[in-house]
């Protein structure tokens, strides 16, 4: 039988040197730390838009929706709690967390509605309520908004403004247009 | 050219720093191309939420130029001196994620029209003007800086009695 000379055999058999194997496992983890620091630099990314999503997508939404229903309104008063919008007391000028609305209809007569920010078990929402022309609903008519986590009504400046805090402590102030 | 063995083993042994290498900066170009992605996006998203603040703060304007009482912004301490009299002052427009205040500079005027009788600052005359008509054009311009750019954005109130 024909063999083929040890040596040839010994190098073919070889594997690699430490060094090789150091160098090798070296510039993997070399790899390896580059592609984490790309992932947290994307989800980084990722929650740095999320973070202006209040600001960019809901809160101009919201004010769509209240400048169609403010406008609306021939009058407007503002209360501390939903529960004095309600019954009519204690109107105040500034931190109100609840606006009154009169709404005239076509043929003369009025509609009353509520828009109030109110808090259950520690989640905020922008709720909408209308007087059926007996009583106040107990639940809101509609959600304008759940994503607020505080809404200040106030005319102090002549003007109704409504200032909308969001989840991330952002904070825009818009205007109502109601005399 | 004839390669003996040993060269061509250590050819395609040492290929795979290369390989190792090449990947590496590959990576590390992405990384950079993904850097300037985001930067862009965010720079994009910062302009437009600055925006839509700047207009919210400007309808804010808008809504008090119409509803001042007329003799208060034409008395001496009226928020819009008349012009070349410009009134400044710094202002909170809203707050960033995080809290952060955004701050403008709010500078406001008033200018008379020409028709205007001479104690309302025109140079009408009771022929030219019988009614004794008054106009004020209420000027309000918020100054802002988004990165390296600088805004201003101007509303203008006409008040006619």
């Amino acid at each position: 039988m024909k063999t083929r000379p040890q040596s040839n055999c010994l190098r073919r058999k070889r594997g690699f040197s430490l060094i090789e194997m150091t160098l090798a496992i070296f510039m993997s983890l070399w790899v390896a730390s580059a592609t984490v620091v790309l992932m947290k630099q994307h989800v980084y990314f990722i929650k740095a838009i999320n973070q202006f999503g209040f600001l960019r997508d809901e809160a101009p939404m919201i004010n769509v929706l209240m400048s169609h229903i403010i406008q609306r309104a021939d009058a407007y008063r503002i209360y501390e709690t939903k529960g004095n919008a309600m019954a009519g007391t204690g109107a105040v000028n500034t931190g109100g967390k609840a606006v009154w609305l009169r709404l005239r209809n076509p043929d003369g007569s009025f509609e009353q509605s509520i828009i109030a920010f109110e808090e259950t078990a520690g989640e905020g929402s922008l709720n909408y309520y209308v007087h059926d022309g007996a009583v106040w609903g107990e639940a809101p008519d509609w959600t304008i908004s759940s994503l607020p986590q505080d809404v200040t009504f106030s005319n102090d400046s002549g003007v109704l403004l409504i200032q909308m805090t969001g989840p991330n402590q952002e904070e825009i102030t818009y205007v109502g247009y109601s005399e | 050219m004839k390669v003996s063995k040993r060269q061509s083993r250590r050819t395609i042994r040492g290929s795979m720093i290369v390989e190792v290498s090449v990947g590496f900066w590959v990576l590390l170009g992405v990384a950079f191309l993904m850097l300037k992605a985001a930067g862009t996006v965010t720079s994009g998203q910062r302009w437009t939420v600055l925006q839509s603040m700047t207009d919210a703060y400007m309808t804010k304007e808008t809504a008090v130029g119409n509803r001042w009482p007329f003799d208060d912004f034409k008395s001496n301490g009226s928020p819009w001196p008349t012009y070349p009299s410009i009134s400044q002052q710094t202002v909170v427009i809203g707050k960033l994620p995080g809290g952060i205040p955004l701050s403008a500079t709010l500078k406001r005027t008033k200018y008379p029209a020409p028709n205007n009788l001479s104690g309302s600052g025109g140079s009408g005359t009771s022929t030219t003007n019988p009614a004794s008509t008054e106009c004020w054009k209420l000027q309000s311009l918020l100054s802002y800086k988004v990165g390296t750019r600088d805004y201003v954005k101007a509303r203008t109130t006409l008040r006619v009695r």
